[in-house]
């Protein structure tokens, strides 16, 4: 029983690393912020079809960053700002800037921002401020008033309260937050990402009911959707725990549900409801 | 971050005699005057890490790990010279991941390979990359697949021109494919604009290639960001005309200087062959 045990657990790391080739990149984390890269096209929904897609988010706040870029003019690349962990909080959509590292914000002031042609130095500010652990922050490029130099990279911080999320300019404006219609065209690319944010997650598409559940079965097999057609290779064996994150058709005998493995790297799919006991988280 | 060599000068143009350049001449041309419009400082060398989520951005145009466009370039260059490509990378540099991510062009294994190999070795990381711009034939392919990234535009613009008037875009002029080469840098294409465009030249009727190619950017300049239309406009207007131009637009006011514009002059109305 047991070699069956360690033979299941192989080959779930095994079916992790398919998986996540096949979804989200393995999230990269410094300074508080993590990455990770969407791989899957499926994941890649409106307003960001055909776009390169890459989360950002904070280990210390609710603040989340999707970031859409077309690899064929990068310089149009927008991104959407948000609370994962508040869902009335303000968002912010934020167009022609790119996401940036926080530790990398002291190199950026000597070396510049690399750039499609060079790298392209900050823009002049009184007083930097640098960037504190878990902040997300966004550089805007724009013409410079330098022959030397033609362009500079306006930074921003976005900056979480308690219960609140702003997008500060390095002069100090702020920027506004946009309306729910606006927020309404990133609410499905936002809730097809949630699942590979940690948790704590928030989105209004997922179940208010969110629960952990324990795998009850030997064996439980994972599937892509809800129907038995889709069964992948990959199972998780009696005990395992899991987060519940859809189960609004548990009664039609199917949930999805999140598993974070060992090595850390989530995966999102569909079980048998009879093969879970819920608990309350 | 780090930079290597300049990209070097660009060689002068040498059909004065004839009415026209050959392609290659004016691509060339192409991309040294917008590299000098873009800040003049790039590199073959130039690496970064994954300081901005894309895993190592590297060479001429920033070509990405993330963004799908790193991969591609290097695997052109493994098939150029493959013993070249390999002895580029250390004995501690994972090279047979990298070969494998960049043959299957799986996007997360180069992040895998790239973010592992800083974390762990970021000395034969780097070593990897310098040595590979240090590379004439990577070099050449690095050059050759920017010019070619903004040509395929260049073609789409021109395509459309032609579409609004095929008698004045016949032939294309040298300064006409610079101009238009630079705009698909900075701002992509003129998809966006081509209703105006076509009203423009609707109303304007011009009779020259260089009337309706300036409508045509100036136009497109218009649709930029407001910050950023003055120095559309200059850059654009620059090449045109072959000399520095003041544009005012929004309260904004830019003189985009460029030394590399007086190459333009000796051959800016010549045709462009093959195009």
């Amino acid at each position: 029983m047991k070699v069956c045990n360690r033979l299941a657990a192989i080959c779930l790391v095994w079916a992790c690393v398919c998986l996540a080739e096949d979804a989200v990149t393995q999230p990269a984390c410094a300074d508080g912020v993590c990455v990770f890269n969407v791989v899957s096209t499926a994941l890649i929904v409106p307003p960001c079809a055909d776009d390169s897609v890459l989360v950002a988010y904070s280990q210390s706040s609710g603040a989340t960053l999707i970031q859409c870029s077309d690899p064929s003019d990068p310089e149009d690349n927008k991104a959407f700002v948000f609370d994962r962990h508040e869902a009335t909080s303000e968002s912010y959509e934020f167009r022609g800037g790119r996401f940036v590292r926080p530790d990398y914000l002291a190199t950026a002031v000597t070396e510049g921002i690399p750039d499609k042609m060079g790298a392209v130095p900050l823009c002049a500010v009184k007083d930097r401020r640098a960037a504190a652990a878990g902040e997300l922050l966004l550089a805007d490029k724009q013409p410079n008033d330098s022959q030397a130099a033609p362009y500079c990279y306006r930074i921003h911080y976005v900056v979480a309260g308690k219960g609140t999320l702003r997008i500060v300019g390095g002069d100090g404006r702020e920027l506004p937050a946009i309306a729910p219609t606006e927020i309404e065209a990133w609410a499905k690319l936002r809730e097809v990402l949630s699942p590979y944010l940690p948790k704590g997650s928030t989105s209004a598409a997922l179940p208010t009911r969110a629960q952990l559940g324990l795998v009850s079965s030997d064996k439980a097999r994972l599937f892509q959707a809800p129907s038995l057609e889709s069964a992948g290779k990959m199972y998780l064996v009696k005990g395992d725990q899991v987060e519940i994150i859809d189960d609004t058709k548990f009664d039609a005998g199917w949930c999805k549900i999140r598993y974070v493995g060992k090595s850390g790297r989530p995966i999102v799919a569909w079980m048998q409801s009879s093969d879970l006991s819920r608990s309350q988280k | 971050m780090s930079s290597g060599q300049d990209i070097g000068s660009l060689n002068p143009p040498n059909a004065a005699d004839s009415g026209s350049v050959p392609l290659a001449q004016a691509q060339d041309l192409a991309l040294t005057v917008t590299m000098y419009f873009e800040g003049g400082n790039s590199a073959y060398q130039a690496l970064a890490d994954d300081f901005d989520g894309m895993g190592t951005s590297f060479g001429l145009i920033q070509w990405n790990f993330g963004a799908g466009t790193l991969g591609p370039l290097l695997l052109k260059m493994m098939n150029a010279d493959p013993a070249a490509f390999a002895g580029c990378f250390g004995a501690n540099a994972n090279f047979d991941a990298l070969k494998s991510a960049i043959t299957a062009a799986s996007v997360s294994q180069q992040l895998i390979w790239a973010r592992r190999l800083i974390a762990s070795n970021r000395a034969a990381w780097k070593a990897a990359f310098v040595a590979i711009g240090t590379n004439p034939t990577f070099n050449q392919i690095q050059r050759q697949q920017a010019i070619t990234h903004y040509h395929a535009r260049a073609l789409t613009v021109i395509a459309s021109l032609r579409r609004i008037s095929s008698d004045l875009m016949v032939n294309v002029e040298v300064r006409s494919y610079v101009a238009i080469f630079d705009l698909c840098v900075q701002q992509n294409g003129i998809d966006n604009v081509l209703d105006s465009i076509k009203a423009k030249v609707l109303a304007a009727a011009p009779t020259t290639q260089l009337a309706l190619v300036t409508m045509a950017v100036q136009q497109r300049a218009l649709s930029a960001k407001a910050k950023y239309v003055a120095d559309c406009m200059s850059r654009r207007m620059g090449i045109l005309t072959g000399a520095n131009y003041t544009a005012t637009e929004n309260g904004v006011s830019s003189t985009r200087q460029n030394p590399k514009l007086g190459l333009i002059a000796a051959v800016g109305t010549k045709f462009v062959e093959g195009l």
